[in-house]
């Protein structure tokens, strides 16, 4: 047994090696590279090997090349870089502790000598070591830093502080929170899924098709349905769909809109409007608006006119194709045994606007031709067509089936988390840096360095400016204090 | 002439401005005298600075004319024109806080290859925006990733000029750029033109675009409904001489360059770190003559070919520049990489007298590294969680996003083989150019070769 954990003990040190981690890095931005150029089965590729011919085909089958990112090689990567870091940053984590945490030592002389030119100022004062020791830990707090005292002698001492020490570790942030969303990401794959349906306007539906399922989403199959065709477990109903257009820009649309319910055993639990960009949320289920189509069919709103008297006895009706209004329920006069059907719509009739095609009906059996009503001309029909009655059309709306996402992802609070983590850890490892000031100060004279963990060259204008402020503290008297 | 209308010639006037401000920055270095020198470095940046206001100017309009909620980073056309305003920005500070005149020589040429490109983009216009961009996520989105990738193409340029100060072979330097020419060209000469013999630029055709006007742009059909582009070609007449032999004087000049090497006299064995101007300068300049003449051989034969490309445009109804805006970029980018290393080749030690050590290059294109690479996970964060909202799914492995990975993986390896490995600056200056490579690639190159959902409106 202690045979085995020697043994594990030198895989890890072995495993803990920068330059393979490096290696994996570079194998890990390459093996990216063919998932982008080789088509993935998605959504809207249910097979993209079609486009290839079978010796490829078969090739990129047993690599599992058209789902790179979930292949067995690609999450062996993740694998080996999670195990990576977790090696290479427990290697390093005793350094790079102490860097950050460290009592401060004071500089002698040659110490300071040591020190890169730009980085050191040396000046003389005549004022006494207590005056020196007290304007300089006020200079110092000014800077909102913590001056610490490191040794005092009767005529000497050194003032030590410091800033951004913990950016030594912060990329210990930066990657846990990698691991977090490695994590999340995996949660998601196991027990998420997505899958989309299509609800005709007005309609509602049970059930939706799913695209991709982890090992266990916990849904049931949809009885008598597709094989991918799962429950919901409530019903989804589109009570309204829209389409909206700029006026300047044809063809260019602005906003698709739906109007949704969730119902449980008849009851309305929930209703609201999804947009894109604004998904809704119920249970573990999220419904987004994707896509949209037509459904052939149009809402008819229209008058029956007598047209004796045309605006006396009017009435108005809000009718979907293929639905008989029975005329002697609206008027007598308009036919004892008639029925009305709008049999056919379009949005626009040869460039007249819309219209609709109307057929009356005795009984099962067509009566007369069938006739198109325009909306934009009314008169055309109240001239052209006999009989005691007229239509007018006052909209005609074509009806679409919206297209509706519906994904659970419950890995996504994890790696959030890891990705605020991230964005935190990023930011301060790169953009804060590990300054150290050391102000020493021998019988009159006084050296002052600073020490910086990263971008040395940069920093000397800093160090210099500083300088500049407590030499200008150190040297002069304060005012209205004359030295006796 | 309406606001919309000055908008997009006051954009157009500010990439020739930038044009403008190449030429100097080659003067700057072709010239042997201190005072002219500086008298043309400073003319480059006040061009830079007359450009920037102009450029500036049409994006506020552009912002004015869209209202608030459109800021002006939509599209295709605005993409180039915002990513390379950040360029311009980066660059100005690198010349101002940081006195690093001569990062306009490798930064200016290739703001106006965006802007050039930008000016040949046929659709322009101020649109609505569609529903999936009508997201506050749209605007940090693309700021971040203006931030970011500014930041890295800044940090590109000064790498370059850390490789030039450290002494790095001007032969190996030579044959890089004589390679990108010869890639360069086969790109815009394409398959056919090697297969014929002869070169082909993109056919020009009337169409009628979004809002009713008939406007010119590349001549393309479909095989079938649904089928792939394809774009209609024409030859141009008599390039391929001109052509052929650009191509050919690279590739015989690159491959000279690597073989034919002089060693560089007087060179020491040992290499220092951090070399003086002489120093450099010595173990830098180890050009001979045949590979040196083949090269600017090619160059030649490119005036040439952009000669006999303007004779065949006034000869023909359809062919036009800005049809072809891939390939008239890339052959003038090509151009002023090809002259302004000739032109340094003449100036070696002078041009390095100006540069600061290389050490303070390393630094500086660390500095622009580390400011980017959080802008870069901000880029991928925010692209995800929009994705979230609007798509379902936070990440789906879509070729840009996926690209947007590879160039946050590549800028990666940079920081941990600074910070981790300890390498040499300028093993680190290497990648951090290929960061930038693949950085266009994931900026352009998804869009122009793969498919995907980042289509940049309906560009």
């Amino acid at each position: 047994m202690t045979l085995f954990w020697n043994w594990l003990d030198r895989v890890w040190i072995k495993l803990a090696s920068f330059k393979l981690a490096m290696v994996l890095l570079v194998v890990v931005m390459l093996l990216s590279i063919p998932g982008t150029i080789i088509l993935q089965y998605n959504i809207s590729n249910v097979d993209p090997g079609i486009q290839y011919d079978y010796d490829f085909w078969h090739f990129a089958q047993k690599l599992q090349l058209f789902t790179s990112y979930h292949s067995f090689w690609y999450v062996a990567l993740i694998v080996a870089i999670s195990i990576m870091i977790v090696a290479c940053s427990e290697q390093r984590w005793p350094q790079m502790w102490k860097l950050a945490t460290a009592k401060p030592v004071a500089l002698g002389k040659e110490a300071i000598a040591r020190q890169p030119e730009g980085l050191r100022h040396h000046w003389n004062t005549t004022r006494t070591k207590d005056e020196v020791l007290g304007e300089t830990l006020a200079e110092v707090r000014r800077g909102w830093a913590k001056p610490l005292v490191l040794e005092q002698g009767p005529d000497s001492f050194q003032v030590f502080w410091q800033a951004g020490r913990w950016s030594r570790i912060a990329n210990y942030l930066v990657h846990t929170s990698l691991l977090t969303i490695f994590a999340g990401g995996l949660v998601s794959s196991l027990y998420g899924f997505e899958g989309a349906v299509n609800i005709p306007n007005g309609g509602a539906s049970d059930s939706f098709l799913m695209f991709k399922e982890g090992k266990s989403s916990g849904l049931k199959i949809a009885p008598g349905g597709l094989k991918n065709e799962r429950l919901f477990g409530f019903r989804v109903q589109a009570t309204d769909f829209e389409v909206q257009f700029y006026k300047d820009y044809p063809g260019r649309p602005k906003a698709f809109i739906s109007q949704v319910n969730i119902l449980e055993k008849g009851r309305i639990m929930k209703s609201g409007t999804l947009r894109v960009n604004e998904p809704m949320k119920y249970k573990n289920f999220t419904l987004y608006q994707a896509s949209y189509g037509p459904m052939d069919d149009f809402d008819v709103q229209l008058r029956l006119v007598d047209k004796k008297t045309p605006f006396s006895n009017q009435s108005f009706r809000k009718v979907r194709l293929g639905e008989p209004i029975e005329l002697a329920k609206v008027d007598p006069k308009f036919g004892s045994d008639l029925l009305l059907v709008p049999i056919r719509a379009a949005a626009n009739i040869q460039s007249l606007g819309p219209g609709v095609q109307f057929q009356e009906f005795r009984g099962h059996q067509p009566a007369g031709r069938p006739f198109w009503v325009l909306q934009n001309f009314p008169q055309f029909d109240f001239e052209r067509r006999e009989g005691p009655y007229g239509i007018v059309l006052d909209g005609v709306k074509e009806l679409y089936f919206t297209g509706l996402q519906v994904a659970s992802d419950p890995g996504a609070p994890i790696y959030w988390l890891g990705c605020a983590g991230l964005l935190i850890g990023t930011f301060y490892a790169l953009f804060v840096t590990h300054r150290k000031y050391y102000l020493r100060f021998e019988r009159g004279e006084i050296d002052f360095v600073g020490t910086i963990h990263r971008l040395p060259l940069g920093f000397q204008a800093y160090v210099a400016k500083l300088a500049e402020r407590l030499k200008a503290s150190t040297t002069t008297q304060e005012q209205g204090v004359k030295p006796s | 002439m309406t606001l919309f209308d000055w908008a997009v010639r006051l954009m157009n006037t500010s990439a020739f401005v930038y044009l403008a401000a190449c030429f100097f920055y080659i003067f700057a270095i072709a010239s042997s005298k201190k005072t002219t020198s500086e008298f043309w470095s400073r003319t480059g940046m006040i061009s830079v600075l007359t450009g920037f206001a102009m450029h500036t100017g049409a994006l506020g309009m552009r912002w004015y004319i869209g209202g608030i909620s459109r800021p002006p980073w939509t599209n295709l056309y605005e993409s180039l024109v915002f990513f390379a305003w950040g360029v311009v920005l980066f660059q100005m500070y690198t010349q101002f806080k940081w006195k690093l005149r001569l990062a306009g020589v490798v930064g200016m040429p290739l703001v106006f290859i965006l802007m050039g490109m930008s000016v040949m983009t046929p659709n322009k216009g101020v649109e609505p925006l569609i529903p999936a961009l009508q997201s506050y996520w749209l605007k940090i989105h693309v700021v971040f990733g203006m931030l970011a990738y500014a930041g890295f193409t800044t940090a590109a340029c000064i790498a370059f000029l850390q490789l030039m100060r450290n002494g790095v072979s001007l032969s190996k330097i030579g044959a890089g750029i004589a390679l990108m020419a010869c890639f360069n060209l086969a790109i815009s000469g394409g398959k056919e033109s090697f297969k014929t013999g002869h070169f082909y630029m993109a056919k020009t055709a009337w169409v009628v675009g979004g809002d009713g006007h008939r406007v010119q742009a590349k001549d393309t059909y479909r095989e079938y409904e649904g089928g792939p582009v394809i774009t209609r070609m024409e030859e141009v007449p008599n390039a391929n001489i001109a052509f052929f032999g650009s191509f050919a004087l690279f590739a015989a000049a690159a491959a000279v360059f690597i073989w034919g090497r002089r060693r560089p006299t007087g060179a020491t064995a040992s290499l220092t770190q951090n070399p003086s101007v002489e120093e450099a300068a010595r173990r830098g300049y180890d050009l001979s003559a045949l590979p040196f003449g083949l090269f600017v051989g090619g160059l030649a034969a490119m005036v040439g070919l952009f000669v006999v490309i303007g004779n065949g445009i006034q000869h023909s109804q359809t062919l036009t520049l800005h049809s072809n805006p891939y390939l008239t970029m890339l052959l003038l980018m090509t151009f002023f990489f090809a002259t302004a290393f000739a032109v340094i080749t003449r100036r070696y030690r002078s041009f390095l007298s100006v540069l600061p050590s290389a050490e303070r290059l390393d630094e500086l294109s660390y500095v622009n590294i580390l400011f980017a690479f959080p802008f870069q996970t901000l880029l991928l964060i925010t692209g995800a969680i929009w994705a979230f909202y609007a798509w379902g799914r936070s990440w789906g492995w879509d070729p840009k996003e996926t690209w947007a990975l590879i160039t946050w993986l590549a800028f990666l390896i940079y920081l941990h083989g600074k910070l981790l490995m300890r390498w040499k600056p300028n093993l680190l200056s290497a990648v951090a150019i290929v960061g930038f490579v693949i950085l266009v690639f994931a900026f352009l190159g998804v869009n122009m070769v793969l498919s995907g959902l980042h289509s940049y409106g309906a560009a």
